[in-house]
């Protein structure tokens, strides 16, 4: 089995939780490595898609709308129902990152999960300004999209790397 | 005529006296005949009714012979009919004269005219029922007040029975005529030849000839210049209307008419009569009232005459006036009167008297007055006086009516005094509140202020009386609060009883601590009160209000509220820098571990005896040299790996107590109780000491006390993990602190059974427990024992260490305190290690303590709460033995983490597979937990939501292969949530379209309790804690298991 370890994810990636991960493949099978690629290629498809899901609620930036007099509107009514949104969907991200030890995204997940608690980044204090909870949120997306990116290019670079030793 | 044949000229009668002459022929004697009726045509088409008086002589020829007879004829048709009329008049004067009443009147001008039938064959008899009517009856018909009341020659139901009209609208026809006639005033003909008539007539029952009459005679009657009736009579066919007949017609009007007017009068004279004794007996009725009226009325009434001396008292009067009624008449009414009102009661009587005014005033009389307790030494009396005046203006009589009030009197004497007295005690009350350091206020219904003291005006700087508005108070009340305010008020206003707010008000509450100004809201605490008009607590009479100045209170909440945050904050953020670092030093710790293992492990492959073999050319330049040489290096790297081994070993307990330390503090710690053989379960967890001790030279022993053997004890319910983890505290401890003592080095380890709490045992005192009793807590499940099968697990652990003192025991269990700064220098530690060991005591509903041994060292000792069970059924319930060893760390062999659970756990081939059912939103998570539980043994299937989950549970119930045995579910789930999902869940077994009770365990990131004991309520058997804690997680399912099959 290639370990995890001889394999430098820097700290994009918690090397003890991803090595759980990889004790589930069934070694002595034809694709050792089914389980735990499928895991990880279904997990950044998810995450893809959750990201997608987050910035639909467009408000994050409300100040790049074109439409300022809608946008105002449904800011109004919206922003509550939009953060709760927002920190479901980054509760929902940070379990299946925290599963697989993609601690980068995880971190982050967990903020947005906080800021749309309407609660600081450690989610002890209450944060009741809405609009800076929503600018913190724009943030931890772009900085956890980052995050994704990266752990993105590792494990295809990882999974490229067991298949070739294989 | 003369020479004609006879029968020729007389067509009518010949046939007669043909015969009566024929006879004469024969025997030659005079005939004479009288009067018999002959019609005759006199005139021609006109059969006239004659009367002939006749004698036939036979005319005798000189031969004897009958030659002839001479007809000597006499006409009396004049003096017949004279004497017939003559006579009808005379029967209708008798008959009628004797008639008293109108009906009897009609009934016998119909009887006295059918006598005369031939002169009278038809009739008909109107009256005008008004005007024969006596005056004030009312109208008796509204038909018409002309009506038919005599007739002859009608038959039963004939239209003209009906006929009726009334005088003002006339009719047409018959009436019409009739009314002319009336209006003439004289009798007037009408021709029954006309259309109009004529259709009256038809049916009609002739009298008299019983041929039908061609003319009709209206005759009017009158009785003075009223008519008040009509008679119609038929002509008789056979006589002409003449003047004869006219004067026969007026004959029988004047008749009738003069017999009307004599009935009508008396008619009139009747009901006068009987109005005037209508009206004596109404007299006589008022009168016998007012006496009854007078004697019985609770009025006092009296009647005097203008000098005031008393005509009438009643005896009301003479009791309210103070008289003795047989002595009141004469007596002069001015001496019941009390002196001091008399110049009052002159006035007035001078007023009723002289100006004739009716005057009411009230005086008091002499009479005392007296009712049950209530006594007045005079009555008052309310009187009405006036004068009564006869025709003439002169005054008769004065009348005074008399009231007694004194009751009234009475009781508004006692109001006054009682108003009296409110008034001073309110005044007391008014300046009690007035002063009073509280608002008080009172309102109406509406919230307008009646009456405020100088402290609530303070409250919104009010000048006294200037407030005017309802609920004024609402514009100084915090913008935030005012809503709540109204509430309040609208509370009051609905629903009676005394109602508490705070209310927060405009201006703000500052105080100074030091140079330094603080602010908060001013703060007002209200209680409200209402006071009702009525019994039923319907109509508010006033709300009082008490105002208290809460502000200081407030503020001092406020800064103390602060203080304990900013505490909270520090202490939390400390506690999360310790986790921090701990975290940051294990991962690398591990790391050092591992390396230095892989160190030890590649030397042990190595011989150092041979060396490396690494070419001739070494072996070449000397083999010694280079043996001992490789050896002296082998010995140095293994020392160094071991002390490497060693030291990151025991950085690792201590960071591992401080992240245990975190669970505790953070109630992650989960106690799952599992069915264990005790002697095994410790003695495996003893070998890992087998090599220090060795190394050591420390003597372990462990002994059963006889109570376990008596109790029977083998297989016990209880968490290993946790049980462990005091044991091997304990005995790390007790090894650390023997280690260094000279000789005679021993542990011993005593395991007793109790049935009750071992408090006090062998010297040794328990340190008191720090949460008690032991709470249910969702994530912390502590020990779910029948008390009947509760049973106390005693261990002590002694030492042949070298003892604490008293002063250095009391420390002991606190965190991060060893017995003296010495110890840490000495033996190392965090000082975490029995902290954590009294924690996880208490929460197995035990407790721990120390005492000092027979041979002078220390004794430990703890006991936690467990109960005897039988032996499990299946061999999957083997405890896991190896939990606990990761925090052991004593020699090299056992640090190897126990990576993977197939290997840590055993497999469970043997067993029937259990089945569950995961219900996962999140496919990652969902599928690592899956191929998890499957290394395990479970057999899995998974769901994404709850709605899956239903249909999951329905499906496998409705197929061969089984039902799960456990549902884990996740709690916040799109489309349904695990709570929600629980809840149908439930809801189907008890409908039973599921089977019963499937245990469900909720996974949750949210450890609240609240978020659990919602889930529990729902119907979850448990709660876990995301992320998965595997070995927790199967602890726990197996635990539901036992529970589910035991049940």
């Amino acid at each position: 089995m290639a370990d995890a370890e001889e394999f430098d994810f820097g700290d994009n990636v918690d090397t003890a939780t991803f090595e759980q991960i990889l004790d589930m493949d069934d070694a002595d099978e034809d694709d050792a490595h089914e389980f735990s690629k499928s895991i990880v290629f279904g997990f950044l498809d998810q995450a893809d898609s959750t990201f997608a899901k987050m910035e639909t609620s467009k408000y994050v930036r409300p100040d790049k709308s074109i439409h300022v007099v809608r946008t105002l509107i449904h800011y109004v009514l919206r922003k509550d129902k939009d953060l709760k949104e927002l920190s479901s969907l980054g509760h929902f991200l940070k379990g299946s990152s925290a599963t697989l030890g993609f601690t980068k995204v995880k971190d982050e997940c967990e903020k947005i999960q906080h800021y749309g608690q309407k609660k600081d980044e450690t989610g002890a204090t209450d944060e009741p300004d809405e609009e800076k909870c929503l600018r913190l949120i724009g943030q931890s997306i772009a900085k956890a999209k980052t995050a994704y990116d990266e752990v993105k290019r590792l494990m295809e670079q990882y999974y490229a790397k067991l298949e070739g030793n294989a | 005529m003369i020479g004609q044949n006879a029968p020729d000229v007389f067509p009518d009668f010949w046939n007669y006296f043909e015969e009566i002459i024929t006879k004469q022929h024969e025997d030659g004697i005079t005939v004479s005949g009288k009067a018999s009726l002959l019609l005759m045509e006199r005139q021609a088409g006109f059969l006239e009714e004659t009367y002939f008086d006749w004698k036939l002589v036979p005319v005798i020829g000189d031969d004897g012979l009958f030659l002839g007879a001479y007809g000597i004829p006499t006409d009396n048709t004049e003096r017949v009919i004279g004497e017939r009329r003559t006579l009808c008049v005379q029967n209708l004067s008798q008959r009628i004269a004797k008639t008293t009443s109108f009906d009897a009147l009609w009934n016998h001008i119909t009887l006295g005219l059918l006598e005369d039938s031939k002169d009278v064959p038809f009739a008909l008899l109107f009256a005008d029922q008004d005007a024969l009517r006596a005056r004030g009856t009312p109208p008796i018909d509204q038909t018409g007040n002309v009506k038919l009341v005599g007739s002859i020659g009608v038959p039963d139901g004939h239209r003209l029975k009906n006929l009726c009209w009334t005088t003002e609208a006339g009719g047409d026809g018959l009436p019409s005529a009739v009314m002319h006639a009336v209006q003439s005033s004289q009798i007037s003909i009408l021709s029954t030849d006309s259309a109009e008539v004529a259709q009256y007539l038809t049916g009609i029952d002739w009298k008299g000839s019983g041929v039908p009459c061609k003319q009709l005679a209206i005759m009017p009657i009158f009785a003075g210049a009223r008519p008040l009736a009509v008679l119609v009579a038929g002509i008789n066919p056979h006589r002409q209307y003449n003047d004869w007949y006219r004067d026969f017609l007026q004959h029988i009007t004047t008749l009738i008419s003069t017999q009307l007017s004599a009935l009508r009068l008396s008619e009139e004279l009747k009901h006068r009569a009987e109005l005037a004794s209508k009206a004596v007996k109404n007299f006589e009725r008022s009168e016998l009232r007012f006496e009854r009226f007078a004697a019985r009325s609770m009025v006092g009434l009296g009647m005097a005459s203008m000098h005031g001396n008393i005509l009438y008292a009643n005896n009301v009067w003479c009791e309210l006036s103070g008289v003795d009624p047989s002595k009141a008449i004469g007596c002069d009414f001015r001496d019941t009167i009390h002196e001091d009102d008399l110049p009052l009661v002159e006035q007035h009587w001078h007023n009723a008297v002289v100006l004739k005014q009716v005057v009411k005033f009230t005086y008091r009389s002499k009479a005392p007055w007296r009712k049950d307790e209530m006594y007045l030494p005079q009555r008052t009396l309310y009187a009405t006086c006036y004068a009564d005046i006869d025709e003439d203006g002169t005054v008769e009589t004065i009348t005074g009516l008399v009231v007694d009030i004194s009751e009234q009197k009475w009781t508004e004497g006692q109001l006054l005094q009682r108003s009296r007295e409110l008034e001073e005690s309110e005044q007391r009350y008014r300046s009690f509140a007035d002063l009073c350091p509280f608002g008080i206020v009172s309102t109406d219904a509406q919230g307008k202020v009646k009456w405020g003291n100088d402290s609530w005006h303070d409250f919104y700087s009010f000048k006294k009386g200037q407030v005017v508005d309802e609920q004024p108070w609402l514009p100084y009340v915090h913008s935030d609060d005012v809503d709540k305010a109204k509430q309040y008020f609208r509370t009051l206003q609905t629903t009676p009883g005394a109602h508490t707010a705070e209310l927060r008000l405009k201006k703000k509450y500052t105080i100074y601590e030091g140079d330094r100004m603080r602010e908060n809201d001013f703060f007002i605490l209200i209680v409200g009160n209402q006071e009702y008009k009525d019994s039923l607590k319907t109509v508010i009479d006033s709300i009082d209000f008490w105002i208290i100045d809460i502000s200081a209170q407030k503020m001092a909440e406020k800064i103390l509220t602060e203080k304990m945050e900013e505490a909270i904050r520090n202490r939390t953020s400390q506690e999360h820098f310790i986790d921090m670092i701990s975290h940051e030093i294990r991962n690398p710790l591990s790391a050092l571990l591992t390396c230095a293992e892989s160190i030890c492990q590649s030397l042990s492959q190595i011989d150092p005896q041979r060396g490396p073999s690494n070419g001739a050319l070494s072996v070449a330049k000397g083999m010694f040299t280079a043996k001992a040489k490789n050896e002296a290096i082998y010995n140095d790297i293994l020392e160094a790996a071991n002390t490497i081994i060693w030291c990151s070993n025991h950085q690792k307990q201590i960071v591992d107590d401080v992240l245990t330390l975190s669970k505790l503090d953070s109630e992650l710690l989960v106690v799952s109780p599992v069915p264990v053989k005790l002697t095994d379960l410790m003695r495996s967890a003893l070998k890992i000491f087998e090599p220090e001790l060795r190394m050591s030279e420390i003597g372990l022993e462990m002994l059963d006390h006889e109570s376990v053997a008596l109790n029977g004890i083998n297989w016990i319910l209880l968490d290993p993990n946790r049980f462990l983890q005091i044991l091997i505290n304990l005995v790390t401890n007790a090894i650390k602190f023997t280690r260094g003592v000279s000789g005679g080095k021993r542990i011993k380890i005593v395991t007793s059974i109790h049935k009750e709490r071992p408090h006090h045992f062998e010297e040794l005192d328990f340190v008191p427990r720090r949460y008690n009793p032991l709470e249910r807590r969702g994530s912390t499940i502590g020990p779910q024992l029948e008390d009947a099968d509760q049973i106390y697990l005693r261990v002590s652990v002694s030492d042949t260490g070298k003892g604490l003192s008293a002063p250095e025991k009391k420390l002991l269990f606190n965190r991060f305190a060893q017995a003296s700064p010495k110890t840490h220098v000495e033996y190392g530690g965090s000082g975490l290690g029995l902290f954590i060991s009294r924690q996880i005591t208490e929460m197995l509903g035990g407790e721990i303590g120390v005492g000092t041994s027979p041979s002078g060292g220390c004794t430990f000792a703890f006991y936690v709460i467990t109960s005897k069970i039988d032996a499990p059924q299946s061999s999957y319930l083997q405890p896991p033995i190896a939990p606990a060893v990761s925090r052991t760390m004593s020699a090299p062999v056992t640090l190897l983490p126990t990576k993977d659970g197939k290997k840590g756990n055993g497999e469970r081939t043997d067993v029937e597979k259990r089945k569950i059912l995961v219900v996962e939103d999140n496919i990652v998570n969902q599928r690592v937990l899956c191929k998890q539980l499957r290394n395990r043994g479970f057999d899995v299937e998974a769901s994404n939501h709850g709605k899956e989950a239903l249909a999951a549970l329905e499906k496998a119930q409705a197929s061969e292969e089984g039902y799960f045995d456990v549902v884990l579910c996740d709690i916040e789930m799109p489309v349904m949530d695990g709570i929600q999902c629980v809840q149908e869940i439930r809801e189907r077994e008890r409908d039973g379209s599921l089977p019963e009770h499937i245990p469900v365990i909720g996974v949750t990131a949210n450890v609240r309790s609240k978020q659990v004991d919602a889930a529990v309520e729902a119907g979850m058997d448990g709660v876990t804690t995301k992320p998965y804690r595997l070995d927790d997680l199967i602890a726990h399912i197996d635990r539901l298991l036992l529970e589910d099959s035991s049940t």
